[in-house]
């Protein structure tokens, strides 16, 4: 049994200019000790799967159906007492833009400590005590327990999250663009920081991002996300040199690297459509070089087909494979 | 002073200090004024039709040093030189014409154009300012010829748009187009693809090249993306702390950097290729720049460093061709080969 897995889930936001279907019936599963990639473009969808696993959406949004399958447990069949013994403590996640997301007049120990005395009955001290052996664990000195956010720097503050998200030693963490706004060393720095955790620690980790380099140094398995829906589901590495998904295969041709041929790269025509009144059919038929009519008119299932490797597209056939 | 005649701009020493809003104690105190020194002496030549890329980590000075050389910040000292003008000395009507000839292109197009303007308005205001056209189905169908250039079309539908009405690809489409109206020969780009959605940045880049063959426009390119520096620049420099330490051709700079700074921020770019490869870490994180190191600006985090880069600071020097280098392992002629090889105690925690 995966230790997560998400099925059918529908998320859909009523806004004053209509219903926005902001995650839209996607499917996948988080196995024990994996590492899951979410890729996509802003707006497809991805932080708001995040939020409704961790049971934080809020009105207007609200999760119309699916279920969310939490070690066999259907977290979205839980009170709001269930939901709390689980949050944070088996659960937890680093939020997007570290900077912001710490609060500025508390110590950075007193917020890291914050969960471990509401979850575990822990006494300050205690709290402050376990809060510096996890600053250790993400390479900042311990002394540094009592500074302020402001005395952190951007990349201290992010390791501050990451030391938040792993105070309750959780079993899977979610981390939105974890990376994003740093610079090019720090984010080294951190990518390197996840991946040595991961492997001392033993945990799940579904990781956020717009990157498919970051996606390609962290995670085992990632999800294409197009438009509040899932187009592809692989193993990185085939996904990265075999996509089969003609969005996928876009993203990765756009792609500029520092390794490989200099050679001209070709876009993806168009722009990401509207969530209210999304593309009928393949929603990503309007932008697809290889469309039909089939794409306009009927809406293409996720579909397994190789061995662990799912595409949501009418050019696919199963049988052959591509 | 002697300028090469193929640089269409020539930046000389220039400086920009920026004060530091002191506490009103201290300046009764008389404590004498802090500055930021942003740009802090740095020297470049951009060729004609070249796209030169300036690269470095947030608050390396980037920005700054595009800024100061269109003169939308007053350079603290220095010279820029466009097209063997000092345009640090120019009055009223020669700035006039530098303007016209030079433009930026902005990061956010969300917040460069203004709401309440259709691309239209947007796109002929630098035509009204300068009085360019006669009439007005002149100006119109300049407006259109350049929509067309910049993929917006069908023009007509584009042209009585709103920013809110399009996409953020579209919006910085439409301020590429307002820096084209008047036939620029030099534009500053600073990141204008960070903001734009993955899917689309490729367009806008490859538009950028496109108008660089087409019309022999050169670019200066801002970024701290080292992968769309490849994908973009014939040369780039690498900036820390208000210095550039390393300037070179494109390809040869990422594949053989030669200052430590710049070795392990290539070594840091993520990749899509599942190659393995040694993790640079440099320890700690930039200093501010109001009281930068002595010396080398870089030797509190450079593994290599010596007694000489506390005191001393590294010049700019040649070590190849087309290739320049602030570091005193190469003044000293410490075997270059041992730092092309890849001795990876940059590269060790």
């Amino acid at each position: 049994m995966p230790l997560l897995e998400v099925k059918d889930l529908k998320t859909y936001f009523y806004s004053i200019h209509g219903v926005v279907k902001a995650v839209d019936g996607i499917s996948f599963h988080v196995d024990r000790g994996e590492s899951f990639g979410l890729a996509g473009e802003s707006g497809s969808g991805k932080t708001t799967t995040a939020l409704s696993i961790m049971r934080l959406i809020k009105p207007p949004g609200r999760i119309l159906s699916g279920e969310i399958l939490f070690d066999g447990e259907n977290l979205l069949e839980k009170t709001v007492n269930e939901i709390d013994d689980i949050r944070w403590k088996r659960i937890s996640m680093i939020f997007q833009g570290a900077m912001n997301a710490l609060n500025p007049v508390y110590r950075i120990g007193d917020q890291i400590g914050e969960a471990i005395i509401h979850h575990e009955g822990a006494t300050k001290e205690e709290a402050i005590e376990r809060s510096m052996e996890l600053l250790k664990t993400v390479g900042i000195d311990p002394s540094r327990v009592n500074n302020y956010p402001h005395e952190f720097s951007g990349g201290m503050k992010q390791r501050a999250m990451i030391a938040m998200a792993l105070a309750l030693s959780p079993d899977l963490v979610i981390a939105d663009e974890p990376t994003t706004a740093l610079d090019v060393i720090i984010q080294r720095q951190i990518i390197n920081l996840m991946n040595s955790l991961r492997n001392d620690l033993n945990i799940s980790l579904i990781l956020i991002t717009h990157d498919l380099s970051v996606i390609s140094e962290l995670c085992e398995r990632t999800g294409i996300f197009y438009a509040g829906k899932l187009l592809e589901v692989a193993s990185t590495k085939t996904l990265l040199e075999s996509p089969l998904h003609p969005y996928t295969l876009g993203l990765i041709r756009a792609f500029p690297s520092i390794d490989g041929e200099r050679r001209r790269l070709k876009a993806i025509g168009g722009a990401p459509p509207s969530l209210i009144e999304p593309p009928s059919g393949c929603r990503f038929h309007p932008r697809c070089p290889r469309a039909s009519p089939k794409c306009a008119n009927e809406e293409p299932e996720l579909i397994e087909v190789e061995k662990g490797h799912y595409v949501a597209c009418h050019l696919i056939c199963p049988q052959e494979g591509r | 002073m002697n300028h090469d005649e193929d640089a269409i701009i020539d930046v000389v020493d220039l400086k920009k200090y920026f004060p530091v809003n002191m506490g009103f104690i201290s300046s009764l105190l008389g404590r004498g004024i802090i500055y930021v020194r942003a740009v802090d002496g740095i020297n470049l030549k951009i060729r004609r039709g070249e796209i030169f890329g300036l690269v470095g980590e947030s608050g390396c000075g980037k920005t700054t040093t595009g800024r100061s050389i269109l003169l939308l910040e007053k350079p603290t000292s220095g010279s820029v030189f466009f097209n063997g003008v000092d345009i640090t000395s120019l009055k009223k009507r020669g700035l006039r014409e530098f303007r016209r000839g030079t433009q930026m292109i902005f990061q956010d197009p969300y917040s460069s154009l203004d709401p309440r303007k259709t691309a239209y308005d947007v796109i002929s205001e630098p035509v009204n300012i300068n009085k360019a056209v006669h009439s007005e189905s002149e100006k119109k169908g300049r407006i259109k010829n350049m929509l067309e250039v910049v993929g917006l079309t069908p023009t007509e539908t584009f042209m009585y748009k709103y920013p809110h009405e399009l996409s953020g690809g579209q919006r910085q489409r439409v301020a590429v187009a307002r820096a084209l109206i008047l036939n620029p020969q030099f534009i500053v780009a600073d990141e204008p693809v960070s903001m734009i959605d993955v899917s689309m940045r490729i367009g806008i880049l490859n538009l950028l090249l496109d108008l660089r063959s087409k019309f022999n426009i050169s670019f200066l390119f801002i970024t701290h993306d080292i992968a769309i520096a490849r994908y973009m620049c014939d040369r780039i420099a690498v900036m820390y702390l208000g210095k550039i330490v390393e300037m070179g051709e494109t390809e040869d700079l990422i594949k053989n950097p030669v200052h430590p700074y710049s070795m392990a921020l290539m070594a840091s770019v993520p990749r899509l290729t599942s190659k393995k490869h040694d993790e640079p870490q440099i320890k700690g994180e930039v200093p501010t720049a109001i009281n930068p190191p002595s010396g080398c600006r870089f030797h509190p985090r450079c593994p290599y460093v010596s007694e000489r880069c506390r005191s001393e600071e590294p010049q700019l020097i040649r070590v190849g061709k087309d290739r320049l280098v602030a570091c005193h392992l190469h003044s000293r002629n410490l075997s270059k080969k041992k730092l092309a090889m890849g001795d990876n105690r940059v590269l060790s925690h």
